[in-house]
């Protein structure tokens, strides 16, 4: 990498802030995690890995027999075991890869997110490791995604890959992440993923997530959107036992004319889980249009933020937020924060949202078609959290919509 | 004169639904007041009262809504008595509804419960095939009701019907909504719900079809038609006569006839108080 200088100054910047507390979400003690712990050995392919962490893959939407992907990429704790590209002129390399070889990486690396944003933006640049970056050429366009799966597998490992994406002008790219815990490790997540969309490039970007009852999630995401490009986003967190943290407010600007953004979160939170989740899409580039689309489901004694905020500072932007959440128990928490913000005239911006119980009149009609309760329960759940992304390959929504029936079994 | 067709009470045989003076409370208000009503085997009733008579009250009971509280009386379904019955239960022993006003049920397609359904008569089940012919095909993809008319939500319901053939088929108001081109495909959809032509090896099912406007009688034959008013069943006889009447004189005509218990309106006189002497007031 060319400038020594520029990371010096980030090395700074984060150590300046190894202490500062997030906006939101509770606070963590990361002493515990900031430790050695033992090396990922490099593997051959999927067949190497073993059958646990194979299926906790699964789950999280990964396709471990790689029929019609793009790539794929798997890192384990800190390390990259595994990368592959079947597209060959599609650029997939590793952060360290990136760091050590190419030029290119500076004008991408920290430049949407501020090192010095919280404790865990800080401790992502000063202990993390690995991450993907994947770029693609000018006009190509890919109808089958690149996967990257991110497992923690040791006790109180600290994960912050640091991944890039850059779709360049013209391009079409889809991605796939899957990030789970094995059941018996404590783990803390905090992956910083910066998105590049330029001219007339789309890019969609699916993430399933699978913690357990000790995760606590951080991840810091932001995107920025070139005249005419497309981000589709859709964060799917499943963790059917619960996890014990998750925080993350991923921010896109929309700052090219006629670009847009699609953000949908689906989150299902049990046991004692706090979830403070949302996105945030700021409008810069006329013409354009921003939607956010969330659904919650709340069990236990599960407490869930959703957040949504869009602010308009170009004519004739159009923003719409959709927030809705399901209560299954008393006890839990569910607060919808829906914000529109706009400094121009020109502009359309609303909102809705709704939460409640699952509707008695609906199921005594699943009921009269012949399901027991349990089964309408399920069917109308299930129901609920489907939300429809646009653009997305056949074939990814199919292993969406797999690894959502596996999680929403018994709920 | 009204041709009484003299259907076999349950003193005599069995029915397929036999309904003894049920009475029935939604949040303590009285919907059903002591009504009897049966149903022979393979044979379809066209039920008319006018709004808020409680024909849909009555649907709702048959399938037990839990808001629908029985306080007497019993429903005996083919010798059972399915009263305090689970739903899902009297579905399994061959009930089926199309309901008035279906719900919306977000993320959920016509598909995806059209499979679940098939899957639970555990045959093979042409569900495009049927589809087709309720003009439904452009349907199967979308979301349970979200953004259908009126008549589409009917035509789904009765696509619903097609793949579960109940034996007994409970019909609201299977008309309203509908247009005068989906007439005839909704006019035959119900003809096949009553028909064993698909299945020849079952019995032929029997059905009751809920309207206040006795329209579909034009498209569907019903061998008898019964008039409820105020919870209650006031008269019956054979369709064709007594549709005409209630066209002619609308159900107040009913209601003074059922009032002096003796001659229809339009009719003879002692038919009337026949039919209502038979069905037990």
């Amino acid at each position: 990498m060319g400038s020594k200088s520029r990371i010096e100054e980030l090395n700074k910047r984060a150590l300046e802030n190894l202490q500062s507390k997030p906006k939101y979400g509770p606070d963590i003690d990361l002493s515990k995690y900031l430790k050695q712990i033992t090396p990922s050995d490099r593997v051959n392919g999927f067949n190497s890995i073993p059958e646990a962490l194979k299926s906790k893959m699964r789950n999280v939407g990964i396709d471990t027999k790689e029929e019609s992907k793009a790539g794929s990429y798997i890192q384990l704790d800190h390390d990259m075991v595994y990368k592959k590209k079947l597209y060959p002129t599609i650029e997939l390399l590793s952060l360290e890869e990136a760091l050590k070889d190419d030029e290119f990486i500076e004008n991408y690396y920290w430049r949407l997110i501020d090192v010095g944003q919280d404790k865990f933006t800080a401790a992502a640049k000063l202990y993390g490791h690995g991450g993907y970056i994947i770029r693609t050429r000018e006009d190509q366009r890919l109808d089958v995604p690149i996967q990257a799966c991110l497992l923690i597998k040791s006790p109180e490992a600290f994960q912050a890959p640091h991944n890039v994406i850059i779709a360049e002008t013209g391009s079409t790219l889809h991605v796939v992440t899957g990030c789970a815990v094995m059941p018996e490790s404590v783990g803390l997540h905090a992956g910083i993923t910066e998105f590049y969309i330029k001219r007339n490039a789309t890019v969609t970007f699916t993430m399933i997530h699978d913690w357990n009852k000790v995760s606590d999630v951080r991840p810091r995401t932001a995107a920025v959107v070139e005249e005419g490009g497309v981000f589709i986003n859709n964060y799917i967190n499943l963790s059917p036992s619960g996890l014990k943290s998750l925080q993350a407010y991923p921010s896109v600007l929309l700052r090219g004319e006629g670009s847009r953004a699609f953000m949908s979160s689906i989150v299902i939170g049990s046991s004692s889980s706090y979830i403070d989740l949302g996105s945030a899409i700021t409008i810069m580039g006329k013409n354009s249009k921003a939607e956010i689309v969330s659904r919650s489901i709340s069990k236990d004694k599960a407490q869930i933020v959703a957040r949504a905020k869009i602010t308009a500072q170009a004519p004739n932007s159009k923003g719409h937020i959709e927030c809705r959440g399901l209560m299954l128990s008393d006890g839990s928490k569910i607060w919808a924060v829906p914000e529109l913000d706009s400094t121009v005239k020109d502009v359309e911006l609303t909102h809705e949202a709704a939460v409640g119980r699952l509707a008695e009149d609906e199921i005594f009609y699943l009921l009269s078609r012949g399901m027991n309760r349990d089964e309408a329960v399920s069917t109308l759940v299930r129901g609920f959290l489907e939300v429809k992304a646009p653009g997305l390959p056949k074939m990814l929504e199919e292993q969406i919509k797999l690894a959502m029936d596996i999680s929403t079994r018994g709920l | 004169m009204i041709k009484v067709i003299r259907v076999q009470g349950s003193q005599f045989g069995l029915m397929l639904l036999d309904i003894r003076n049920l009475t029935v409370t939604v949040d303590g208000k009285q919907v059903l007041k002591n009504l009897s009503l049966s149903i022979g085997f393979g044979e379809t009733l066209l039920l008319m009262g006018p709004n808020g008579s409680g024909k849909s009250s009555l649907i709702y009971s048959i399938m037990g809504h839990p808001n629908y509280k029985v306080e007497n009386g019993s429903i005996i379904l083919k010798g059972k008595d399915i009263t305090d019955m689970p739903v899902e239960e009297r579905v399994e022993q061959g009930l089926g509804v199309s309901f008035q006003f279906p719900p919306k049920i977000h993320g959920v397609t016509i598909r995806d419960l059209a499979k679940r359904l098939a899957a639970k008569r555990g045959k093979d089940v042409d569900i495009e095939s049927i589809a087709s012919t309720l003009n439904m095909t452009n349907f199967l993809d979308r979301e349970i009701n979200v953004g259908f008319s009126g008549g589409e939500m009917k035509r789904a319901e009765l696509f619903f019907l097609l793949i579960q053939q109940p034996s007994l088929v409970l019909l609201d108001e299977p008309d309203s909504g509908v247009d005068v081109e989906n007439m005839v495909i909704v006019g035959n959809a119900i003809s096949r719900l009553l028909s064993n032509e698909s299945h020849p090896t079952t019995d032929k099912p029997s059905g009751m079809i809920v309207t206040h406007l006795g329209y579909i009688s034009r498209y569907v034959i019903t061998h008898r038609t019964y008039i409820i008013q105020n919870g209650s069943i006031i008269c019956y006889g054979e369709t064709e006569s007594l549709v005409k009447d209630v066209l002619k004189y609308g159900f107040d005509g009913c209601t003074q006839c059922y009032g002096r218990r003796q001659t229809c309106v339009s009719r003879g006189k002692g038919k009337t108080s026949e039919m209502v002497d038979q069905i037990g007031f």
